[in-house]
């Protein structure tokens, strides 16, 4: 990043060829699949354009991902689709049902659950379980305390596994 | 610890392991033996877990990656220009500076006809007007005095241009990086 920084021309084909498995797997699980490619362009694109105002001392990965996690939240509001689906979600925690849920169950795929999480909830999970970073980094990634991003992801997995609703009073 | 508190930890702790892709660790693994419930949550967590790991990873297509390492290539491309012809100057000024300055400058040059037409009819229509009574060498002085006013403000705003372009790129950038 250094290099790109200083106008070595070579630099970007190598970040690129480092971290595109990473990005686009990220952006593959964080945005529906028709905006991905786009995403993931303008990524690279905003990292060229604002690489004098990276910091070295920062990960490169970790601000690579809050750009495109950035972008991918804007994508995900203009998603109209999504939001239905978010709101049909929600109903569905609040009013948690068995038939309901193992209806989901059989119907939806990961990746169709995945899509159906709550946003702020699965940009938390595809960091952590996707790309295995630290609570730290996904807190500095989607800028908020640390202590939110535990909690979100466990509220993610609950959701993931059907039981959002789950009493934990009941063993 | 109640029995309700030690299912609550043991959940905890399996969804951990999860997110961690760990295996429960030997104390969590006596509770299990001795709790269905929590069993079914750890079965519910590995058959959760093998299907997010059956997603496919994702290859960004050759297609893309020759669109972006083009598109990049275009965005660096006025910089290395800047570089190049600035030396030291295009060191310190932000990505983006140039074409932002050319696309402002373009703005006000395209405007700069609408305002001489616009002056140069205020100065013959007051000239009309004020004729009949203001002395011809008076006239003159008013003349030039407007002339030299307006001249300042254009040099005031061409002159800021660099300055609006900069401020506009710097905020780009800090919009972009969050």
């Amino acid at each position: 990043m250094v290099l790109l920084q200083r106008g070595d021309p070579t630099a970007f084909e190598r970040l690129l060829e480092r971290y595109q498995r990473r990005l686009f797997g990220f952006l593959l699980r964080r945005v529906p699949s028709q905006q991905t490619e786009d995403l993931f362009q303008e990524t690279w694109l905003r990292v060229v354009r604002a690489r004098e105002s990276f910091d070295p001392a920062r990960r490169f990965s970790t601000w690579l991902f809050q750009i495109a996690n950035n972008l991918s939240r804007d994508g995900a509001r203009r998603s109209l689709v999504e939001a239905r689906a978010q709101t049909r979600l929600q109903s569905e925690v609040q009013a948690p049902d068995s038939a309901t849920v193992a209806a989901l169950d059989a119907k939806l795929d990961a990746q169709q659950r995945l899509a159906l999480l709550p946003d702020p909830l699965r940009e938390v999970l595809v960091l952590r379980y996707f790309e295995d970073l630290g609570e730290r980094e996904i807190a500095e990634i989607v800028g908020v305390p640390p202590g939110t991003v535990k909690s979100r992801l466990h509220t993610a997995v609950r959701v993931l596994r059907g039981a959002a609703g789950e009493c934990d009073d009941s063993p | 610890m109640t029995p309700l508190d030690a299912c609550r930890a043991a959940r905890a702790s399996l969804e951990d392991a999860f997110l961690g892709r760990r295996v429960p660790g030997a104390e969590i693994r006596a509770h299990l033996d001795s709790c269905l419930a929590c069993r079914e949550v750890e079965g519910a967590l590995r058959t959760l877990g093998e299907s997010l790991d059956s997603l496919p990873a994702g290859v960004a297509p050759e297609s893309v990656l020759l669109r972006t390492q083009l598109a990049a290539r275009a965005e660096l491309a006025p910089h290395q220009l800047v570089r190049g012809s600035a030396g030291t100057l295009g060191r310190v000024l932000p990505t983006g500076f140039v074409g932002e300055l050319l696309r402002l400058v373009g703005f006000a040059t395209a405007a700069l006809p609408l305002v001489l037409a616009w002056n140069a009819l205020v100065i013959r229509l007051a000239g009309r007007l004020l004729a009949g009574f203001v002395p011809e060498p008076l006239l003159s002085v008013l003349a030039g005095a407007y002339l030299a006013s307006v001249a300042g403000w254009l040099a005031f705003v061409y002159g800021s241009i660099p300055f609006v372009a900069h401020r506009r790129v710097q905020r780009t950038i800090s919009e972009v990086t969050g």
